[in-house]
């Protein structure tokens, strides 16, 4: 069962891209034949927030119980969360340049995700800047939290506040304007990556805690070799003939 | 000794540490005149409209922020008071009396600032109790942004520069709120926005130190 698996997810993955091309254009776009990109753009923050969020919860379980297989998953989730923000601001972009003309609007809801972007650059940057284990996985979990409020708001509310004012839609699928084709490849699209993402997060925490499993050996083994274990035996003091 | 004892004499600590050495305030306060006395002289010819003040003003105080308030914590390692300090104190108390320092701090900076800039501008201030609340929300949210990051940073390599590259992108949005909060009070914006802006700004600042009062006591200890 488990060899049919990958050729079946391929296949999903074939019908859906060909589906995506089936769908019909959108007039109301400027270049109608852009408007695919919808499919791609939608799932991005949505599963970027989802990480988000994940990373924030294992990061305060790590926070509670000091056991580093958290700091691990909430690095896997922190690195995949950025990665979907990358492809938010992407695919935001061609959609910016297809719908309105300009691949930069100076848009509040660019700049929001630019500025969500900086604050998740600033985490790996921490983490890159400390060399302490302990003291890393501690602190850049209490980083997470602490940006884990600035960056919800700066996605959500930030851009719907009453004196800002965005060209970015913020109603269509809560009042239903998304449907017919795009509806059904949108979901679809959504649950093939949602797919993807589960695996490559899987990967990425068992790499890590290979790694780390590595890491642990070899220092044991440099401590067994007398690395930086104390020798044994007992040293006693001895008294000198004195010379006259 | 009670809770608020402990913030009241940590915050003392502070104040004393600042006036055998005011380094903190002098850089801040030079940074912030040089930097208005720059705009001043820039703009000596033109009228600059409330909305780029607004954003100036805004800058100024953001970066002046981010020059002073990491030295809460990073003096106590430089100085190697750290871990006398982790010893003794409760870490909620130190985070309240730095934050609170801090705080003072940067309202003092940014009133001093926001002064210079008024005078030397010949900006009017059409609304003062939306100027007043801006700048000390703002003031308050900048001074627990960074106070949360420095301590986060105090223990890294090139801590000081590690603390404004954390602190900024926190911060960055604010200076997009105290824009608006501040246009409105400089008479650009008569929607009646200002004050719901304003109040977000210091809902912020109780935002962000509940939540550093929270996260602080796990990450100074180790």
């Amino acid at each position: 069962m488990n060899r049919l698996i990958n050729p079946i997810f391929a296949l999903v993955v074939g019908v859906v891209t060909v589906l995506s091309f089936v769908a019909p254009d959108l007039p109301m776009f400027q270049r109608p034949e852009l408007a695919r990109i919808f499919f791609w753009h939608f799932p991005c923050p949505i599963l970027a927030t989802c990480l988000l969020i994940g990373g924030a919860y294992m990061s305060w379980q790590y926070l509670r119980t000091n056991d580093l297989r958290w700091d691990i998953r909430a690095l896997a989730m922190q690195e995949l969360a950025y990665v979907f923000c990358l492809l938010t601001m992407a695919t935001g972009m061609i959609f910016s340049k297809a719908q309105w003309g300009a691949w930069w609007q100076n848009d509040p809801r660019q700049t929001s995700f630019l500025l969500v972007l900086m604050l998740y650059f600033a985490y790996f940057a921490y983490r890159a800047a400390t060399q302490d284990t302990l003291r890393r996985a501690s602190n850049s979990a209490a980083l997470a939290l602490a940006t884990f409020i600035p960056a919800m708001f700066l996605i959500y509310v930030f851009p719907r506040l009453d004196p800002i004012q965005s060209f970015h839609p913020s109603d269509s699928v809560m009042k239903g304007k998304i449907h017919g084709w795009y509806a059904y490849i949108t979901l679809l699209v959504f649950a093939l990556v949602t797919i993807i993402t589960v695996v490559m997060y899987r990967m990425r925490v068992r790499t890590a805690e290979i790694l780390r499993n590595l890491e642990e050996d070899s220092n044991g083994s440099m401590e067994s070799h007398g690395g930086n274990s104390a020798p044994t035996g007992v040293v006693r003091p001895i008294s000198l003939p004195r010379e006259d | 000794m009670s809770s608020v004892k402990q913030v009241l004499a940590v915050t003392q600590k502070e104040f004393i540490s600042e006036i055998r050495s005011p380094s903190g305030v002098m850089t801040s306060a030079l940074f912030g005149t040089v930097a208005v006395v720059a705009i001043s002289l820039t703009t000596a010819d033109v009228s600059i409209e409330p909305t780029i003040s607004a954003g100036l003003l805004w800058v100024v105080l953001l970066f002046a922020g981010v020059i002073a308030m990491p030295r809460a914590f990073l003096q106590e390692e430089e100085q190697g008071t750290g871990d006398l300090l982790r010893l003794i104190g409760e870490p909620e108390a130190i985070f309240w009396g730095k934050g609170l320092f801090n705080g003072i701090l940067m309202l003092t900076v940014g009133l001093v600032i926001a002064a210079m800039f008024l005078v030397l501008t010949g900006q009017p201030v059409v609304h003062p109790g939306d100027f007043l609340l801006g700048l000390v929300g703002g003031c308050a949210s900048i001074a627990g942004a960074v106070t949360l990051c420095s301590a986060i940073a105090a223990r890294s390599a090139n801590a000081t520069t590690l603390t404004a590259a954390i602190a900024l992108p926190m911060l960055l949005f604010l200076v997009s709120l105290g824009t608006t909060g501040m246009r409105s009070a400089f008479g650009a914006d008569h929607s009646g926005r200002g004050l719901m802006v304003n109040m977000a700004l210091v809902a912020y600042a109780i935002g962000t130190y509940a939540i550093g009062s929270m996260i602080f006591p796990r990450v100074w200890k180790r």
